[in-house]
């Protein structure tokens, strides 16, 4: 047995030899990694606005094509960071896609002006046909999953909340094929609507959906269902939670209301998926901020690693550290802006910051004190490294 | 003698090794990667209130106290070890076939007992089987210290079980002292960490990678393999190092055959004495340096291996713990059948599997995810060529249509599992692709098939002057502790370049 595996063992010699005098370098691909993935996650994309269209008074879609390469796959539900430079500041803002994969080519992007949001209101006023845009992503998991969810859903849309949900409901138009769709859409006023005609007329023609508006501030004289999104709204336009899955989109202020309102009904969390929404409109309110700082505080942030020089500016307390770097003219990489995604990861060298509860960091990242500055607000002087 | 500049290029766990055992040498250390986190394939995720280990089941070389292996014992000699908590797996794994269920322990005896339990005739050969096992694992140790002129001379006595290892395959050895297949299939059930099943995976890895869990047991990080890889990089900052993240290397120059230094994605220079390199080696050569630099010897060399397999995994949140599934154990193969290259060549196709593991990590970690809620893995050993051939805009359904069929295959084995799902994420060799720029995915550089196996590897040297390898596709391989070995062979080699050493010193294989 022994002198049988020595003889292996020596004709190995015989076999590497072979191997090496037979193997061919133009077998090999290098590039063929690189191409597969930019063919599905390219980190930029770049695109052309085709068209732009007025939905409401507050609301305009910019429908984008490729330039160079097609636009990478994405599921209905899914969001593209926007990057754009606004005032010379640099940043990103992720958007909804409202148009369905079924309509390959190009890319619907629907931006409601949001007050005191610089990028929206250069989106909404300033974009125009023709002009250039850049986009990272798509990203997000904010989509009908078969493997797990229930084939009737309930989509539950605040406002401008309802961009994802027109990508899903015009993806089971177009394949005549999909899930049972129900949405429960609240809106300020009958005229901020968005997609009104659209939505009434699939409701209409499309037995897979049923459309129910919901108007909080109705003006005088309005017929239709009146105000918020809350337990006895959600139960008369739905009947029953059994075999649903719900999904929520809206602004900061509807997720309490109507997530109180799923627990009361009984509605089990893995049936409720959520869409992030971005930094609260005001974080002093939050649960957990140091009473000691006032909104408008501000402190200095020592920023390393931005070339060989150390860079240092004044920050307010209630501002997201990621925003005021790139006021600064500091960018980092950012997808979601939500404190989810984790491509803003930054190291916090000293001083401390708040940080919002349901922030999904990694156990290891809090414990070797790395956060995400899209989320994280500067509770002291801080230094950070990127 | 040059400088002492170092860019490791790369912070996958091999870069990251490489980078703390030359940090603790006292050399300038910079390590660039293109991801904002920094361990390759050693990190983790988060989904909803659960995160998700995306590659480790169990991590090998660790040991208790009185039994340390060579995976801790390295970590400890570049600083990372007391920064990261272990804990230790109480069994090896758990294999459920047709016939029978049985949990293997760690521990020589142990594993004996347990491999037998089922099949008592068989127990001279079993014996026989762990004991070759161990006389390799520990004849490697032998050699992997800093040999010095007495054991190289008395090696081809005192490594006898090495040397006759070398050209055998697994199944080779394994068939010689077992004849049940039921029993052979069980005492390999684990070939999926190593790439091959038994009939084409070398003898001597399995012998060496399996005995070093039999004898050290399998552990857990504490928070993940992200925990880790944090604790690398903070290592290498204590010691003056630095760790660039979201910034990749995208060139690498040379002046005739000597390497000068890295250009990065921002356009910046970094001149350096050494570039060792994390990326894997065909990246490295056509892409960073480009081939028409290479010896041409050395090209064909990369071409000589077969890429390994890649995974399918589908991780999962659940909203129910692991006992109220009766799920009981850390590591779960199940199998409808004996038949290993079944097993193997069915993932060369996109669908049905005929085995895969369960990785129920809060059977370790308690903590592991929320009360009252558990985190599963899926996994199965599968080819990335399959998958570089779907389209697009195909993708989305295809890795949805084999995830179905797995998670039916699944909730047979274990009733229920599929209702308690709260967060789901599949992943595929194109999402390996996507994080470690691997060909085909491949999660451990070249198969270990026999003519690949760890010592016949490419070396740490690379192909110019001033460059060096430390990753999964050059010795010893990959596997978390391998591709550690690797970094600090890696240092080894450069360390001699720093000291001058020079002539035959310099060619022997030398660890750190």
């Amino acid at each position: 047995m022994a002198a049988g595996d020595l003889a292996q063992a020596g004709l190995l010699v015989t076999r590497k030899i072979y191997a090496r005098s037979t193997a061919d370098e133009r077998d090999l691909d290098p590039g063929e990694v690189a191409q597969l993935v930019d063919r599905l996650h390219p980190a930029r994309t770049r695109a052309r606005i085709a068209e732009v269209i007025d939905e409401t008074e507050s609301t305009t879609t910019l429908r984008i094509v490729p330039v160079d390469a097609p636009f990478p796959p994405f599921r209905a539900g899914q969001y593209v960071n926007l990057l754009v430079s606004v005032d010379g500041v640099e940043t990103g803002r992720p958007y909804s896609i409202s148009s369905p994969p079924s309509r390959p080519g190009h890319i619907d992007v629907t931006v409601r002006v949001t007050p005191g949001g610089f990028v929206s209101q250069y989106l909404c006023e300033q974009a125009c046909v023709g002009g250039d845009l850049e986009f990272a992503g798509p990203a997000g998991t904010f989509y009908h999953e078969p493997l797990v969810d229930t084939d009737d859903l309930v989509f539950l849309a605040g406002g401008s909340g309802v961009t994802p949900f027109m990508s899903m409901i015009r993806e089971a138009a177009d394949t005549k094929h999909g899930p049972r769709m129900h949405l429960v859409y609240g809106s300020r006023s009958s005229d901020d609507v968005i997609f009104f005609d659209e939505l009434t007329d699939m409701a209409c023609c499309e037995d897979f959906l049923k459309v129910d508006l919901v108007i909080s501030e109705p003006a005088e004289g309005y017929g239709g269902r009146c105000g918020l999104l809350d337990t006895p709204m959600i139960l008369s336009s739905i009947g029953g939670i059994e075999g649903k899955t719900f999904f929520l989109c809206g602004p900061p202020a509807m997720y309490p209301v109507c997530l109180g309102a799923l627990e009361e009904l009984g509605v089990p969390g893995r049936r409720i998926k959520t869409e992030l929404s971005g930094p609260p409109p005001d974080v002093t309110l939050m649960e957990g901020w140091p009473s000691s700082i006032k909104k408008g505080d501000e402190i200095s942030v020592m920023v390393e690693g931005v070339g060989k020089v150390a860079k240092r500016f004044r920050a307010s307390c209630s501002e997201p550290l990621l925003n005021s770097m790139e006021r600064n003219r500091i960018t980092v990489e950012n997808m979601c802006r939500s404190g989810e995604c984790g491509a803003c990861r930054t190291r916090l060298v000293a001083g401390e910051v708040f940080v919002p509860a349901e922030v999904a960091l990694r156990k290891a990242d809090i414990a070797f004190g790395f956060v995400h500055p899209c989320m994280a607000y500067p509770a002291s002087d801080i230094t950070i490294r990127l | 003698m040059r400088g002492k500049r170092v860019v490791v290029v790369g912070a996958g766990l091999g870069g990251l090794s490489a980078a703390a055992c030359l940090a603790k040498n006292g050399l300038e250390v910079d390590v660039f990667d293109r991801n904002p986190h920094p361990g390759g394939y050693a990190c983790s995720f988060v989904r909803g209130r659960f995160e998700f280990e995306a590659s480790l089941h169990e991590m090998s070389g660790i040991g208790p106290p009185e039994n340390r292996g060579g995976a801790y014992r390295m970590l400890e000699a570049c600083d990372v070890a007391r920064r990261v908590e272990f804990l230790p797996i109480d069994e090896f794994y758990t294999s459920v076939y047709p016939d029978f269920k049985v949990t293997i322990p760690h521990g020589w005896e142990a594993a004996e007992e347990a491999y037998c339990r089922h099949f008592p005739n068989e127990r001279k050969g079993v014996h026989r089987l762990l004991g070759f096992m161990k006389s390799v694992k520990d004849e490697l140790s032998m050699v992997s210290g800093n040999p010095n002129a007495f054991d190289l001379l008395t090696f081809p006595v005192r490594g006898s079980h090495l040397i006759r290892s070398a050209g055998l395959t697994t199944a080779q050895v394994v068939n010689r002292e077992i004849s049940d297949p039921r029993l052979r299939a069980l005492f390999c059930n684990i070939w999926g960490y190593y790439g091959l099943p038994p009939s084409r995976l070398s003898w001597m890895l399995f012998a060496i990678a399996n005995g070093t869990y039999i004898d050290h047991g399998p552990y857990h990080i504490k928070g993940t393999s992200q925990a880790l890889s944090n604790a690398f990089v903070e290592s290498i900052e204590d010691n003056g190092g630095r760790v660039h993240l979201r910034e990749g290397v995208t060139r690498i120059d040379v002046k005739g055959d000597l390497v000068t230094g890295v250009v990065t994605e921002t356009g910046d220079e970094h001149p350096a004495d050494y570039v060792v390199c994390n990326a894997n080696p065909i990246h490295t050569c056509f892409d960073l340096i480009g081939a028409e630099h290479i010896p041409r010897s050395y090209l064909k060399a990369l071409a000589e291996g077969h890429v390994a397999l890649s995974t399918f995994n589908i991780y999962m949140g659940l909203d129910c713990t692991a006992d109220e599934l009766g799920v009981r154990g850390h590591e779960i193969f199940y199998s409808e059948n004996y038949d290993q290259d079944e097993h193997y060549l069915a993932g060369f196709s996109v669908g049905r599997q005929q085995s895969f593991a369960l990785t129920n990590y809060n059977h370790v970690d308690p903590a592991f995810s929320p009360p009252g809620t558990s985190v599963m893995v899926i996994t199965c050993t599968v080819d990335g060529g399959a998958w570089s051939r779907v389209a697009p805009e195909r993708y989305v359904e295809t890795k949805n249509m084999m995830a179905e069929e797995l998670l039916d295959a699944a909730n047979r084995f274990v009733p229920g599992l599929k209702e308690h799902i709260e967060v789901i994420e599949v992943s595929t060799p194109l999402t390996n692709m996507r994080y470690s720029g691997n060909p085909g995915g491949s999660i451990m550089g070249f198969e270990f098939d026999v003519t690949s196996s760890p010592m016949l590897r490419l070396p740490n040297r690379g192909p110019l002057e001033g460059l060096y390898h430390a990753n999964a596709w050059v010795r010893p391989g990959g596997g978390f502790e391998t591709v550690i070995s690797s970094g600090a062979m890696a240092t080894a080699e450069v360390m001699k370049d720093v000291n001058g050493v020079k002539g035959l010193a310099r060619a022997m294989p030398g660890f750190a």
